[in-house]
């Protein structure tokens, strides 16, 4: 009797051990396999294409040929990396940088590229509905971030039509080579750029405001957090910005000839020590 | 100017517009500046500025308002003094 | 030591303040407050200018440094534009550094311009006008300054008693000119800006204000953001931007325009709905003569009613396309007493064959209605040119006026000038000259074929681009080898290409100036920074040439007593030899000049302020007079009795000066009639040409500007788009579009800025290397003579198929 149970029990040790063997196998081997690199990996090595290019969006994304669809990226994976070194960078990276760590020089020359002087309205780097300015305030009623690209706040009380004086640089948008018919000559205009700071009566005053306020009552779209320019205030907390920060450029002296009250400096003795 | 009311303007200025009247404008002004609490400056065209210090500049305002090389009066600054039993009044220097 | 107290203190500050109350009664500061130029620490000074572009008139603030125009900001204490600009406003000062900038005069030797002096071009001039006075003519501008323009004026009608000077203008208003003269008897606006502060209604009628008056349409829609309500009204042949913000919008056939103001008309009659207090009170009715005159003939509104009558909602539904219920809406609109009314427009009515008719029409309903002679009603043509206005219009550079309204063939108004400028009796030439298209013709012909006009002077304009039908009007030059072109520009251009003696000029701010704007506004600048290389002023040009002739004997450069038509003197009685250049800023030319015309300015009540007062305000709208207070005055609202000192006590709206001398205005009817050169087989499409925002007409100086030129870097054409599928055309292709003058390719642009209906499209005008006046049609009105770039008929088809018109035969 001993001999059948243990005939029993071999086998099922032996059917226990080939079953786990199976298993074993077969789950090391798919994970070898899981860890092999795909083709569409290393077929064509996909490198990171700049979706922000400096300025954007200069033509429409083309339709691919049927048998390219696989490697156009269109699928809901087709971002999927299975490397590390192969995930996009993030910003902060030396090849990458964040826009709100630009450096003054960046951020200086860039509002400067957008407007003919200081105090002009900035272009508009992006392509615009032609026919309407209703999308505007979207993006520029307040300043917005979206992805890695700062849309500045407007920085002056809205008016309706924005595209009067906001002119886009990606305007037509045609195929026609327009240097074909650019005037080809050149401008000397040379506009008055923005001074780089403001008088201060002592270290840590207020400074007065050195540029021209016209247009600029807003100042957080320039020196909030998201603004354009390197100043950037460290208290934006603070709401009435004019309170202790006076215009300080000679355009926006008040013009005394106005006034029919005269400076009392006028009545004082000449000398002080007179009195 | 009707009424009578409890403070005193001490102190007046007055811009006081003339007739185009060359003759009459210029014989006003002498009489103007002929009275005693009132200062003259120069004339502006025909407009002349003047100051009135007094008790009270109230009656010497109808008064230039009743000449007749006058057109118009026009207060552009005054101070007025509450009378005090006492005569501490600070116009008394 | 001087003791301070109180008492003297305060005696002090009084009498301090009263002397300043005293002088700023009598010298008097303005609402819009004068600016003094301020010198900052950093350079820059800040004087006041109007914007050298459109009829808007903005006033900008222009900051100098070294001699260079570098910022520009609007002027905050400007009525009309309240510190808001338009982009062209913002970068009006890039204007004037273009690298190609005209420095040298320059003369065509053997086919090629070649540097010469100033004194050999003066010479050159003078002796072609020597030789055949009679067949010289002057092509001016609404671009030019008052001075500028009455220079011109007193050197050819007084001086040369010739005739034959025309402004661009004539291309842009001469219909609202007739318009106004009919209806009023007097040129220009009663109404000002001010209405668009006012109005509940506007209509545009065929005019894109959101990119051509940007400033003037901003002040209406913004007042939507204050709360207010106000109904736009767009009634266009296309959408534009303009559409975009408004509440209706009405798309018409071409041309047909008359038919819907006659609409109106039909309907405030038919339901009784016209204002019969205001029209016994104020109108006559007026109809025109079989021959179309300016002034027609005397009518009755009975006779009035009857023409209306065929002008139902259907019927004008059938001939516009306009839905008959929008026709009663605008009837209903009219007939309402609660709201005010203004109809606004431009290019689209001016620029037309019938185009004082539709201006009478539309000044028409608005009299009928008694919308009229309170802010907020009013019918206003806007001028495109700063100065149309002020130079073209008031100074008279027209071939047939004279300075103040007056025209040649008055001998009471040639006798006026002739007593101002000194001059003989019967100096001036009573028969009016050439007007623009027929001095081109009768330059672009030759002389043997009675091409009378030998020898053209173009200043500050470009009739080589903005001219209608070139080839016609324009280029035929070229082989013409006895005709002689002058040109005073200040870049090359379309008309320097056929140029033969071109001369540098001055711009803006690089001279002294003053302009007159669509309100009436006449505003003044001070020169700021000098001009480039050898360029001058166009004034100095035209007494130059004027002293030259002077010293060669030419009796009409005499005045009376025989000193030179421009003599100008100092305090002393010294003449002043502002002929010679280094001389020419001894004095300011400019207010000796304008303080003459001025004088010029009194009949019609167009009053100017002098000189001085200009100075000290942001503009001040004529008629300026002074008052009781011993101030100058400006007058928004003329024929009005609260607002015009002119108007007789207890009128209320008196037309002083009534074409039937009876303080009434008339009320005219005109029919509907077709266009001249309309769609057919060959040619199935409407051809509009126009502007855009981004660039001043002919682009010579807007197109060098970068900012702008990027913005808008050439021509196109817009089509609708189920047109361009049919055509095989998509956005960016290259069209060809043919008329029976010329052909051009032009890339298309679908859902773009403008959406023109099927079977229409749109070009628009400013670039040089895409000329679109090679096609256009130039018919002209019969009455202003003012040509139609509106409509004419073209086929497009794609770039590289067969073009469907037929080669003429034989």
């Amino acid at each position: 009797m001993p001999e059948k149970a243990k005939s029993i029990k071999a086998r099922s040790i032996k059917a226990t051990t080939i079953v786990v063997a199976i298993v074993f196998t077969v789950s090391l081997s798919g994970f070898f396999i899981g860890m092999r690199q795909t083709v569409r990996e290393t077929g064509q090595d996909v490198e990171y294409t700049e979706i922000h290019p400096e300025e954007t969006h200069h033509s429409v994304q083309t339709a691919v040929d049927y048998k390219d669809i696989a490697q156009a990226g269109f699928g809901p994976n087709s971002q999927f990396k299975s490397q590390l070194s192969k995930l996009r960078r993030s910003p902060g990276s030396e090849a990458y940088p964040h826009p709100l760590f630009a450096t003054e020089t960046e951020l200086r020359a860039k509002r400067e590229s957008r407007r003919a002087y200081d105090g002009a309205p900035p272009i508009v780097p992006h392509p615009i509905a032609q026919d309407n300015a209703a999308s505007c305030l979207q993006c520029h009623k307040q300043a917005t971030m979206i992805g890695d690209v700062i849309a500045p706040g407007i920085s002056h009380p809205e008016y309706t039509s924005c595209t009067q004086c906001h002119v886009s640089s990606q305007g037509l948008g045609s195929r026609w080579n327009t240097a074909k018919f650019d005037l080809h000559t050149g401008n000397r205009f040379a506009g008055d750029y923005e001074k780089k700071a403001g008088l201060q009566a002592y270290p840590d005053a207020p400074q007065t405001i050195p540029h021209r306020i016209h247009m600029r009552q807003n100042c957080i779209s320039c020196h909030g957090e998201l603004g354009t320019s390197p100043i950037r205030t460290p208290h934006p907390e603070r709401q009435s910005c004019t309170q202790c920060h006076v215009p300080g450029n000679s355009v926006d002296q008040r013009n005394f000839a106005e006034s029919p009250f005269p400076f009392t400096e006028a009545l004082l003795p000449k000398n002080p020590t007179d009195l | 100017m009707s009424q009578k009311r409890p403070w005193h303007t001490a102190l007046s200025s007055l811009v006081v517009s003339l007739t185009t009247d060359e003759t009459l404008a210029a014989n006003t002004i002498l009489e103007i500046s002929a009275n005693e609490c009132i200062t003259v400056e120069k004339a502006a065209n025909n407009f002349l500025p003047v100051v009135i210090e007094a008790v009270d500049a109230r009656p010497i305002h109808q008064w230039l308002e009743s000449l007749p090389g006058v057109h118009y009066v026009d207060v552009v600054f005054c101070s007025t003094e509450i009378p005090q039993e006492e005569p501490t009044s600070p116009l008394t220097s | 030591m001087m003791h301070i107290d109180r008492r003297h203190f305060l005696k002090s500050t009084a009498l301090a303040a009263a002397v300043a109350a005293a002088q700023q009664k009598a010298f008097g500061k303005y609402e819009n407050t004068e600016l003094e130029p301020t010198l900052a620490n950093d350079g820059v000074t800040w004087d006041k200018a109007p914007c050298r572009f459109c009829g808007t008139g903005c006033h900008v603030r222009v900051g100098v440094k070294d001699n260079k125009v570098v910022a520009i900001q609007g002027e905050q204490l400007a009525e009309v534009n309240k510190g808001l600009l338009c982009v062209k406003g913002y970068h009006v000062g890039g204007i004037l550094y273009g690298k190609d900038r005209l420095r040298e005069p320059m003369l065509r030797k053997n086919g090629q311009l070649e540097k010469i002096t100033w004194d050999e071009a003066i010479e050159v001039i003078a002796k072609r006008i020597y030789d055949k006075p009679e067949q010289f003519a002057i092509y001016g501008s609404g671009q030019w300054t008052i001075p500028e323009g009455y220079a011109a004026q007193k050197f050819i009608k007084g001086g040369l008693s010739n005739n034959h000077i025309d402004p661009n203008a004539r291309l842009c208003m001469a219909s609202a000119v007739t318009g106004y003269l009919s209806t009023a008897g007097v040129d220009e606006p009663a109404g000002c800006y001010t209405d668009l502060d006012e109005c509940d209604v506007l209509i545009m009628w065929g005019n894109n204000p959101a990119e051509m008056h940007p400033v003037l349409f901003s002040r209406v829609i913004d007042r939507r953001s204050k709360g207010q309500q106000v109904k736009l009204i767009d009634i266009g042949t296309r959408r534009t931007r303009t559409t975009e913000y408004s509440d209706e919008y009405l798309e018409f056939q071409p041309q047909s325009d008359l038919a819907i103001a006659n609409g109106i008309a039909h309907l405030l009659v038919k339901n009784g709905t016209y204002d019969k207090e205001f029209v016994a009170r104020f109108c006559n009715f007026r109809k025109d003569t079989d021959e179309p005159s300016l002034f027609g003939q005397a009518s009755t509104f009975e006779e009035y009613a009857a023409l209306l009558e065929e002008y139902t909602p259907e019927r004008v539904e059938e001939i516009s396309g306009v839905p008959a219920q929008k026709i009663r809406m605008l009837g209903d609109l009219f007939a309402r007493h609660d709201i005010r009314i203004t109809s606004l427009w431009c290019m689209g009515v001016n620029q037309h064959t019938r185009g004082t008719n539709m201006n009478r029409l539309l000044h028409g309903i608005h009299l009928l209605s008694g919308h009229f002679g309170k802010p907020g009603d009013a019918p206003t043509s806007l001028t495109g040119q700063p100065s149309a206005c002020g130079t073209a219009r008031e100074v008279g550079t027209l071939a047939h006026a004279l300075p103040g309204g007056r025209i040649v063939a008055n001998p009471e108004h040639r006798a006026d000038c002739e007593k101002v400028w000194n001059l003989p009796d019967g100096r001036i030439n009573a028969k009016p000259g050439y007007h623009t298209i027929k001095m081109w013709e009768q330059f672009c012909t030759a002389t043997e074929k009675g091409g009378d006009i030998n020898t053209v002077w173009v200043q500050v304009t470009n009739p080589g681009h903005t001219l209608p039908n070139l080839k016609k009007n324009f280029t035929g030059k070229k082989n013409l080898k006895d005709k002689f072109l002058i040109v005073s520009e200040v870049y090359p251009t379309a008309t320097t290409e056929l140029a033969d003696l071109v001369l540098p000029a001055a711009m803006w701010v690089e001279k002294n100036g003053v302009v007159g704007n669509s309100e009436r506004r006449t505003q003044q600048w001070f020169k700021m920074v000098d001009p480039p290389g050898n360029a001058r002023d166009d004034a100095w040009m035209t007494i130059a040439v004027a002293h030259k002739l002077f010293e060669m004997g030419h009796p009409g450069m005499k005045d009376k007593d025989g000193e030179f038509i421009f003599n100008v003197v100092d305090a002393s009685g010294a003449t002043i030899p502002i002929w010679e250049w280094a001389h020419y800023y001894d004095v300011n030319t400019d207010e000796q000049l304008f303080e003459e015309y001025r004088l010029l300015s009194f009949k019609k009540h167009k009053d100017l302020a002098p000189y001085q007062e200009l100075v000290k305000a942001c503009g001040l709208r004529w008629p300026v007079v002074k008052k009781a207070d011993g101030q100058w005055h400006e007058t928004p609202f003329r024929f009005m009795e609260f607002s015009d000192s002119y108007v007789e006590k207890g009128k209320e709206l008196q037309f002083y000066h009534s074409v039937t001398k009876d303080d009434k205005a008339l009320i005219w009817f005109a029919p509907y009639e077709p266009a001249t050169e309309a769609p057919d087989d060959t040619f199935p499409t409407w051809l509009c040409t126009g502007r855009v925002l981004e660039h001043w007409h002919s682009g010579t100086m807007t197109r060098r500007v970068p900012q702008l030129r990027n913005a808008m870097p050439h021509a196109y054409v817009e089509m609708n788009p189920e047109d361009a599928r049919g055509k095989g055309l998509s956005n960016g292709d290259i069209a060809v579009i043919e008329t029976r003058r010329g052909k051009i390719e032009l890339p298309v642009w679908i859902d773009g800025r403008g959406h023109p209906p099927s079977g229409s499209i749109f070009v628009p005008f400013f670039d040089e290397n895409l000329m679109i006046n090679n096609l256009t049609l130039g018919d002209i009105d019969p009455i202003s003579k003012q040509p139609d770039y509106k409509k004419c008929a073209a086929v497009v088809y794609k770039k590289g198929t067969p073009s469907p018109v037929a080669p003429p035969k034989g």
